[in-house]
């Protein structure tokens, strides 16, 4: 474990440089790579996971099948880890961290080389954990951080330059959004757009518009289809991963 | 005591895929050293040069197998995959170095322990 350089970390209100026991204790941890020992089965990794926290007979036999249940590894329990593919290795991973946490979950790339079904469905899963344990992911990826997290740091340099809920996250830049859609009344459109004096293409009936913001542009959608129903829309709006973007561009123009 | 005890389980488990070099170093490269001096000695041999070279052959059991062995798995342990692998189970490093150590004692304890009995038997 690296020291810090400032501040400290606390696990249920224990310093962890003076209790390092704790971390132990209370934490489980999914490396990022997919780790394994490759002489030892699924069911013995995970059960050896659980064997080290004293989990013994029935209930240790109990407390097995249901993570291997939960993380859908029923399947390649009897499996050595020279024979799982990467995808599998990190369900497994996040199998001993299960196994190995009472309160708190470490979670660095967790659907990293995770096939997207498996993603969804661990996505999901993990999301039960929400009033059980308190759950740390490192990730690069949006998506997930933004299905998982109620609280979101952004890092740069190892630096937190923004942090709120995924939301707040979206919001702190204004954020252009790209709008195309088509219509039967393609005059009526036209005329709304230059009534707006917008900035738009057109190719017969499909037009192409950018607005400054998304309330502008829910606004001009609403008041197109109002006149001239649309038929056809298609519509980008500000994403989280464009905000998280913005905002490492915005501070690195600053650096 | 009983995370030591996990941890030789595990280093045994883990062994299944060295099976060849552990029939190498622990057989192999021994036997080999007893059977060439076996030879050089021509079927004349007393009883105290067996069990002289019975206690050559404790050594080299004891370098090839015991001491390789347990170094390769203890330079393999602290490879930061392992450390970081390690890390996600509730055993300390110093646990996992012990364990190791065991599991090669364990290993190696019934080859030295015939070779001595045998020499101190046939020594009276």
């Amino acid at each position: 474990m690296l020291k810090p350089t400032e501040g400290y970390i606390s696990i249920l209100g224990e310093d962890i440089s003076l209790n390092p026991s704790i971390i132990k204790k209370e934490a489980g941890y999914a490396p990022q790579y997919p780790l394994y020992f490759p002489s030892l089965t699924v069911e013995e990794t995970i059960g050896f996971a659980l064997r080290l926290k004293g989990v013994k007979g029935e209930i240790y036999k109990k407390r097995l099948s249901e993570i291997i249940d939960f993380l859908n590894l029923g399947g390649v329990r009897k499996y050595y880890g020279y024979q799982l593919s990467p995808s599998l290795i990190k369900l497994m991973l996040i199998g001993i961290a299960i196994a190995q946490s009472n309160s708190l979950l470490i979670l660095d790339e967790p659907t990293s080389m995770v096939d997207i079904v498996s993603k969804s469905n661990l996505w999901g899963r993990l999301s039960q954990f929400r009033n059980d344990k308190a759950i740390l992911i490192a990730s690069h990826d949006m998506n997930e951080v933004k299905k998982l997290s109620d609280r979101v740091y952004v890092l740069v340099d190892g630096k937190i330059i923004a942090e709120g809920n995924p939301t707040e996250i979206s919001l702190l830049l204004k954020l252009p959004c790209e709008i195309k859609f088509s219509t039967s009344k393609a005059d009526l459109a036209r005329a709304i757009l230059e009534s707006e004096n917008l900035v738009y293409e057109s190719d017969g009936a499909v037009f192409n518009v950018s607005l400054e913001t998304l309330d502008m542009g829910i606004d001009l959608v609403k008041k197109i289809n109002d006149v001239a129903s649309i038929n056809y829309i298609q519509f980008e709006a500000p994403s989280f991963e464009t905000a998280v973007k913005r905002l490492m561009e915005v501070k690195n123009g600053k650096n | 005591m009983e995370k030591i005890r996990l941890g030789v389980e595990m280093e045994f488990k883990g062994l299944r895929i060295y099976l060849f070099q552990i029939f190498v170093v622990l057989f192999l490269l021994p036997f080999s050293y007893l059977f060439i001096m076996l030879l050089s000695g021509k079927g004349k041999l007393t009883t105290s040069q067996i069990a002289f070279l019975l206690t050559g052959y404790t050594v080299v059991t004891l370098i090839s197998a015991f001491t390789n062995m347990l170094s390769l798995r203890v330079v393999n342990a602290k490879e930061p995959q392992m450390l970081e692998l390690y890390s996600t189970f509730s055993i300390t490093f110093p646990q996992i170095i012990l364990s190791q150590s065991l599991t090669y004692v364990i290993l190696t304890l019934p080859i030295v322990l015939l070779t001595f009995l045998y020499i101190s038997l046939s020594l009276k």
